[in-house]
This record gives C-alpha cells, sequence and structure tokens, in this order.
C-alpha cells in the first residue's frame, strides 16, 4: 500500500460536503436509534453497509472519469498499490464514521460486549460492501457502480416478491437461491452480534465472506491492471 | 536492463476500438539523450496517442517502445519521467502546495526536503506563497500549467514529456517557460515537446517530427549545425527597374538565395535573423531601393501549409 495515496484518499473522501452531509445524517440517526433502543439489537443497523456505499461510491469511476490518474500513473507506483491504496482509504472512512454511533452507546447505554461485537460486524459489513464498490467501479465509470448496485437490488427485491407469491415451490426455492446468491456476492456481511446471545460463528460464514471480498479485490486489481487510459480527442 | 539509449520507438501502430480509427500508424523515432524531440501536426494527426504509448498508458497494437531499453510502464522509468498533460485534469479539491507534496511523495522524493522542494518549485514557475493556499479548482488555466509544470520538473527527471506546455500561458509565462526548459536541457533531460506553438518548437527542440494522419512523414534538424532557413519578402520602390541577374548577384553576396521574383518584389531564403540583416545590407549596397522587408512563415508553419506534407523522409523510417 502506498502511504501517500492513502492518506489523499482518506482526506478526499473527507473533504467532500456531499458524503460528510449523508454520513452526518446517518450516524445521527442511527446514533438515535441506539440509545433509544438502549444496546438491545444494537448491530442490526444497515449504517455499516450505507456507509460503506456513500464513500466508497465512485472510488475508481470518478476518478478515471475525471482523468486524474493519468498523472498519478506516471509516477513509480503499480497500478494494484493504487487500487489498494484507494480500496484501504475507503474502509477506514468508512470504518471510523461506522464507529461512531457505537462509541456514543458505550458511552452513554449499552453493555461493552454487544457494543464490541456490533462494532466489529458494522465494520466488516462497511469494508464488505466498499469492496464490491471497488470492484465494480474499476470497470464503470463514474458512479455507475452505484447504479449497478441498485440494479442489483432490484433484481433481489424481485426474487423476493417472486419467492413469496410463488405457487410452485421449484420457483420459491429458485427465487430463495437468487436472493442469497446476490446476497453473498453483492453485500458480504457476517453475523456476529449473535455471538452476544450464544450462537457460535461457522466457519464457512467467515471463509464466504473473506472469499467474496478478495474476490472484489482481484476484480479490481485486474480491471485497472488493463486499463487504457484513453485520450479520446487529439 | 538499463542503458543510455534514449527512447526507441519501433514500428507502433494504434487502433481505437470505438470508432476503429488508426491513431499511430507504423511510427518510428529515436531520440537521444539529452535531445528535444518536437512533435508537430494537424489536430487528429496522433500526437497525443503517441505521447499515451510512450508514457506507458496506452498499449501499441503492434510495434516497440522503450526508454533507456526499458518499456515505458516500468517502475523504474516512471522514477525518471515528468509529464505535463495537455488537459489538466488535477486534483481539484487540494490546495496547490498539497498537490505538489502529493506529487514530491509519489514520487518517492525525500519527506525531509518535501517543504523546501515545493517552496522551490512554486518560485520557479513563478507562482507565489498565496497559490499554493488555493485550492487548484480556483486557479486559472495560465496557473494551472504552471504548477502542472512545477510537478512535472519536481522529481528532476530524466525524461520530460510537455503536451502543449504554453497553451493559456501569458507572454511573460512563456518566456519563463522557455528559460525553464533550457535549464532543464542543461541538466541533460531529455525533452518531447508536443506543441502547436511552433516557435516555441522551433527555439527549444534540435529536431521536430511532423505526424499526419498516424504516420511520421519527416523528422527535420532544427539546431545542431543545421541552418534554420526562412523566407523573407522585399519589397522594392515602385518603378525601379529590377534586374533578376544583379538580384541573384546581390543575394549571392549576403548569403542568401533568390526563391521567386515578382513585379516590384522577391522573396529570398536566409539562414536566420543575421542572414536577413546581410541580405538587406547587400541589396541597399548594390543600389537596389529596398522599402520593405517582411519575414514569411518559418519552415516548420510551411509544413504545415503543403497540402500533403514535406516529401523529405519517407513515412515511418524517421531516426
Amino acid at each position: 500500500m502506498n502511504r501517500e495515496l492513502f492518506l489523499a484518499t482518506f482526506e478526499q473522501r473527507l473533504k467532500s460536503p456531499v458524503r460528510m452531509t449523508l454520513s452526518a445524517m446517518l450516524v445521527f440517526f442511527t446514533a438515535i436509534g441506539f440509545l433509544m433502543t438502549r444496546g438491545a439489537g444494537i448491530a442490526n443497523t444497515p449504517h455499516g453497509y450505507l456507509l460503506g456505499l456513500i464513500f466508497a461510491g465512485g472510488v475508481l469511476g470518478q476518478e478515471f472519469s475525471s482523468g486524474v490518474p493519468h498523472l498519478t500513473f506516471t509516477r513509480p507506483v503499480p497500478r494494484h498499490v493504487y487500487v489498494l491504496s484507494r480500496w484501504a482509504a475507503v474502509c477506514a472512512v468508512a470504518v471510523l464514521w461506522t464507529l461512531v454511533p457505537f462509541v456514543t452507546a458505550f458511552f452513554m447505554t449499552a453493555t461493552a460486549p454487544t457494543v464490541l461485537l456490533g462494532m466489529l460486524e458494522a465494520s466488516l459489513q462497511a469494508v464488505g460492501i466498499a469492496s464490491v464498490v471497488l470492484g465494480l467501479s474499476a470497470g464503470l465509470p463514474g458512479l455507475a457502480d452505484l447504479g449497478g448496485l441498485a440494479a442489483v437490488g432490484m433484481i433481489q427485491n424481485a426474487a423476493r416478491v417472486a419467492g413469496a407469491i410463488a405457487q410452485d415451490a421449484k420457483v420459491a426455492a429458485f427465487a430463495g437461491m437468487t436472493v442469497s446468491y446476490v446476497d453473498a456476492w453483492f453485500a458480504p456481511h457476517l453475523v456476529l452480534s449473535a455471538a452476544a446471545y450464544g450462537q457460535a460463528l461457522s466457519p464457512h460464514a467467515v471463509f464466504q465472506y473473506a472469499s467474496t471480498v478478495v474476490f472484489w479485490l482481484v476484480v479490481a486489481v485486474l480491471l485497472v491492471n488493463r486499463k487504457q487510459l484513453s485520450y479520446a480527442t487529439d | 536492463m538499463t542503458n543510455s539509449s534514449g527512447i526507441v520507438v519501433e514500428g507502433v501502430s494504434k487502433t481505437y476500438r470505438r470508432g476503429g480509427r488508426r491513431a499511430l500508424d507504423g511510427v518510428s523515432l529515436t531520440v537521444q539523450p539529452g535531445e528535444a524531440l518536437g512533435i508537430i501536426g494537424p489536430n487528429g494527426a496522433g500526437k497525443t496517442t503517441l505521447f499515451g504509448c510512450l508514457l506507458g498508458h496506452l498499449r501499441p497494437d503492434a510495434g516497440s517502445i522503450s526508454l533507456d531499453g526499458r518499456p515505458p510502464d516500468a517502475i523504474g522509468v516512471k522514477a525518471e519521467i515528468g509529464f505535463l498533460p495537455e488537459r489538466l485534469l488535477f486534483d481539484r479539491w487540494m490546495t496547490g502546495a498539497r498537490f505538489l507534496r502529493h506529487h514530491h511523495a509519489l514520487a518517492n522524493l525525500p519527506a525531509a526536503t518535501r517543504t523546501a522542494d515545493v517552496l522551490r518549485a512554486f518560485e520557479r514557475v513563478g507562482l507565489d506563497a498565496e497559490a499554493g493556499r488555493r485550492q487548484v479548482k480556483t486557479y486559472s488555466r495560465g496557473m494551472l500549467q504552471r504548477i502542472g509544470l512545477a510537478q512535472a520538473l519536481l522529481a528532476r527527471p530524466r525524461y520530460l514529456f510537455l503536451d502543449e506546455p504554453a497553451s493559456g500561458v501569458d507572454p511573460a509565462g512563456v518566456l519563463l517557460f522557455r528559460r525553464i526548459l533550457s535549464d532543464a536541457r542543461a541538466e541533460g533531460t531529455t525533452v518531447i515537446l508536443n506543441s502547436h506553438q511552433l516557435e516555441q518548437v522551433e527555439r527549444i527542440c534540435d529536431r521536430v517530427a511532423f505526424l499526419r494522419a498516424g504516420r511520421v512523414e519527416s523528422v527535420e534538424v532544427l539546431h545542431a549545425g543545421a541552418a534554420v532557413k526562412r523566407h523573407l519578402r522585399v519589397r522594392f520602390a515602385a518603378g525601379a527597374p529590377l534586374d533578376g541577374e544583379s538580384l541573384a548577384r546581390a543575394a549571392a553576396a549576403g548569403g542568401a538565395t533568390v526563391i521567386t521574383t515578382l513585379p516590384g518584389e522577391a522573396v529570398c531564403a536566409v539562414a536566420d535573423d543575421t542572414g536577413a540583416t546581410r541580405l538587406l545590407a547587400s541589396l541597399l549596397e548594390a543600389g537596389l531601393p529596398v522599402v520593405e522587408a517582411r519575414s514569411e512563415e518559418s519552415r516548420l508553419e510551411r509544413l504545415f501549409l503543403e497540402p500533403s506534407g514535406p516529401s523529405a523522409a519517407p513515412p515511418g523510417g524517421a531516426s
């Protein structure tokens, strides 16, 4: 990883007024929710996922559309280092913001074990979705990565609806499988908070999460390595 | 393995998938270490595509490119190049100083000298400290060119690629750029200059490659002992008898040659400014009633004006 690229991306994300406004609103309402529920179900919120989307959206696509990498790639920085540094930076920003409601809850209401497990779970959720967005962003321009995820979400919802209304067991099973696969590939997460209530963590789930994250990182690196920086008009 | 063979481009072709346009068609060039090569040609000639290939941003479909024996996308090569793009698409959210610090760090230059190097870079391109505190997105085109040149020179590159470096810069800036490039050349930097400002190319470059439709139509030697000929249109007093023979004799005595004679006018080829002065002195000495002398377009300008380009060198065979 390149320290300068990491820091520059980190700073860039924090200096984006739109991202900061959305994050502040999200964190504020999540913290209110945590305080009102006093620790119960503390990790069952999507804010890690949403913060991952907010900070990772366009992490590569927007850059390539803006033309900035033309200059960055004249520096002695391998492309895979560029990709991984930007990924690490957006993950770091998303995780830091994800932790804010937990820290608030820790000091005000919730019991420590629940908060700690919830922090980890939401952070992994943020990292997971940031990896998916990175992979999509490497191949799509601008913020089309978020559009792609929205399309995937619509497919998943359509499958859910089809599964719910299907008369045929086969159709229902197929719809269920679609929902599950889409979830595994496009929203990698680990349910850790259940451990606070005595449920064990499956090694399969850990492997599935880790392999999905690695898969998207590899996709991003391969796509960026192959990318030719077009000058379009000459 | 590293050697000092300079830049070698051999039979490079590039076709854009979108639209199927052949941007480069068998381009061959060599650039010696320390040399300054200008790349000129009409819009769409393939100049910027050639730059993209030289920088390793674009992969040629055929042919090869090497910088000191290494491919252009090698990390070792990247540490030795500076690039000023035509389209100044910088990190707009950064301040000027942050932008230079960013590139200083990316170039793996020592952190201990970062602040001093950045300050020096600002001074070198004529930007003040206040510009360093402003966000790049508030910069004018001229300021962007200056900070772009500053980042290109930060790492004291061995190879400097400049794509329209003086576009949008005021006359004082043009002079400053010219001085900076002279300094860089004096330090042994190899300069590749893509510019439509032909006067600048003539002043800076040793040779110039003329591209048209993706092919090198000719490579002209500008300096290194070769005379840069220009045409001088001389007008004589109305009604004065003009003897072609005496005119040719007077021109030859002034080290010039007569290209054409028209009623009351003659176009002569001179080597340079001194040659023009010698020609005029010689004509006056011969008693010819000169009333006006005007410089015609330069040799590079003539390259542009010739409908199918010059016939000095076979396409693709330039070196």
